[in-house]
């Protein structure tokens, strides 16, 4: 049963292996459809892992928000309002799908998909326990490269979403999101890259791997790594598009940016992908700078607690800090927004580059 | 375009204007983190209703129906079934069944519809025994239009412990019961 729990798709790729060798299916029949199996267990377990996830932030999101705002929140649907999200997400299963008349019919469809696609794609390679990467997803060798890579064709869907919509707000939305995207990857790539140097890896795992032992060899305690933490958390919130960098939805000026026109189920796939990326982030962030699965007291665990649930306490707490941001700052104005990518975090970007630079050649990483 | 004659900033108006903006980004949080913890102002009326946040009425506050009972005649009240509130009702939310003859006659069934009701008041100056009366209770919502409807025993329950009808106060010239009681003799 614990090996179960601890490595799902490869104990259920056995048993499915075991089930069509009994029903007389050749051996190499049965490995081939396993390995299929197995990766659709792989992607099943993005797709329900987003899905959980938005249903728990977006419960915490209201409450955060209510609590901040010195307001109870969600209290009628179960216990503290803890059953809020499935009639929320009942009702957007039940909405009527609307397609604007002079919309680009197609354009209009297959944005949200690639949103929720691109958001979902990432999630391969998370490294969720030690060595159980595999079991769920693959342990890629160019990792931070890859979530990066993903992670930027969301702007995809959301352009398409923008254009397909035939309207003057989604486009405006979409324009912003693109642009604000763009400018926001170059610091968060700067920040990945001094990771990336202190790692010697760009491998997910091989980061996490390399803050063994302890809070006090975590990413988060080395002082030369403070400027690029700050540098990606703050461009991984322009990246998701959550307050204060949220113009690409600014409701006071779009209305609802760039899904302004969609509604029902084409609706709920932008909302899960946001939500989705925004738990990406966390969990990239854990795992870059607060030492991923590992436990804070040293490996190994004196707490013996498996390691996801230590990756998702981390990134969990880290959720929670976003919320606390977008009830705090107030939306940036588009030039503001553009000059704190390019006049200070890029800059400071690079400063950091050769801050990791100089440690390196000085042999203290 | 606005004309623009303003001076380059300088490398440490910036600094300062960074660290200024960080220092009150951090403000900001802590503002915030102090109310997620503090005690929320909400009130869930009417399921969990703070009694500090009960409101008290001032006397004249015209609220839901009573009946005062007869201190005579037990389990009766007061009321003696002439039907002189359920005339002078403007939307007409009062109806009245009474049964005898003289001092003898005594309401069977009464009806007031709080839903149609406009507390205008006129019900109580014109019950010439001060048997009706509105109370300062203002807990009166329910689910179903259906519930609005007083009935004779909900009309006697909240007239228990009330010895005389509210009078408006202040009774001034604005009210007719004072215009009333104080005829032209002035």
């Amino acid at each position: 049963m614990i090996n179960f729990l601890q490595n799902t798709g490869a104990a259920l790729k056995d048993w499915f292996i075991a089930l069509l060798n009994g029903w007389g299916v050749p051996d190499e029949w049965s490995r081939l459809i396993g390995d299929i199996f197995a990766w659709a267990i792989g992607a099943a377990w993005g797709i329900i892992v987003i899905m959980l996830a938005a249903l728990v932030f977006i419960y915490l999101e209201r409450k955060v928000a209510g609590y901040i705002q010195s307001r109870l929140g969600p209290t009628r649907c179960g216990p503290a309002g803890i059953f809020q999200s499935f009639p929320d997400a009942l009702k957007l299963l039940l909405k009527e799908d609307i397609v604007p008349e002079d919309a680009d019919k197609l354009l209009h469809l297959l944005g949200p998909i690639a949103f929720f696609i691109a958001g979902t794609l990432a999630f391969i390679v998370i490294p969720w326990d030690q060595g159980k990467t595999t079991a769920l997803g693959v342990d890629l060798n160019i990792g931070v490269l890859f979530v990066t890579g993903v992670g930027s064709l969301t702007m995809a869907g959301i352009i398409m979403g923008g254009w397909g919509s035939n309207n003057k707000w989604s486009l405006l939305g979409a324009i912003r999101g693109a642009a604000q995207m763009i400018s926001y990857e170059v610091p968060m790539l700067l920040a990945l890259l001094c990771i990336v140097m202190q790692a010697q890896t760009m491998s997910l795992t091989g980061i996490v791997e390399n803050q063994h032992g302890g809070l006090f060899s975590w990413n988060v305690i080395r002082p030369w790594l403070w400027l690029p933490m700050v540098l990606y958390a703050i461009s991984a919130v322009a990246e998701v598009n959550r307050t204060p960098f949220d113009l690409p939805e600014a409701e006071s000026e779009l209305v609802s940016g760039y899904h302004t026109e969609y509604s029902g189920m084409k609706f709920a796939l932008f909302f899960l992908g946001e939500y989705g990326n925004t738990y990406l982030v966390a969990i990239i962030f854990t795992v870059l700078f607060l030492g991923g699965w590992q436990s804070p007291f040293g490996n190994p665990d004196p707490l013996h607690l498996p390691g996801v649930l230590w990756l998702l306490g981390k990134s969990f707490a880290i959720v929670l800090v976003m919320m606390w941001i977008r009830w705090t700052l107030p939306r940036l104005r588009v030039d503001q927004l553009m000059g704190l990518a390019w006049k200070l975090l890029i800059p400071a970007g690079f400063l950091s580059l050769a801050v990791m630079t100089a440690v390196i050649l000085l042999g203290w990483a | 375009m606005p004309e623009t004659t303003r001076r380059p900033q300088s490398a440490w108006e910036l600094l300062t204007d960074i660290v200024g903006g960080v220092v009150s980004v951090i403000k900001g949080h802590g503002v915030t983190l102090k109310n997620l913890f503090r005690k929320k102002v909400t009130d869930q009326y009417p399921y969990r209703h703070h009694p500090e946040l009960e409101w008290h009425p001032q006397p004249g506050y015209r609220g839901d129906f009573a009946l005062i009972a007869d201190a005579e005649r037990p389990g009766g009240t007061r009321c003696i079934g002439c039907m002189a509130c359920a005339n002078t009702c403007p939307v007409v939310a009062i109806h009245i069944c009474a049964e005898g003859k003289g001092k003898e006659r005594h309401p069977q069934q009464f009806y007031i519809d709080a839903g149609l009701c406009m507390y205008c008041w006129m019900c109580v100056e014109a019950c010439p025994v001060g048997a009706l009366t509105m109370t300062r209770d203002y807990h009166n919502v329910e689910y179903t239009p259906d519930k609005l409807i007083r009935d004779l025993d909900d009309l006697k329950r909240r007239g228990e412990g009330i010895a005389e009808p509210e009078v408006p106060v202040p009774a001034d010239k604005t009210s007719m019961a004072s215009a009333r009681k104080k005829p032209a003799a002035e």
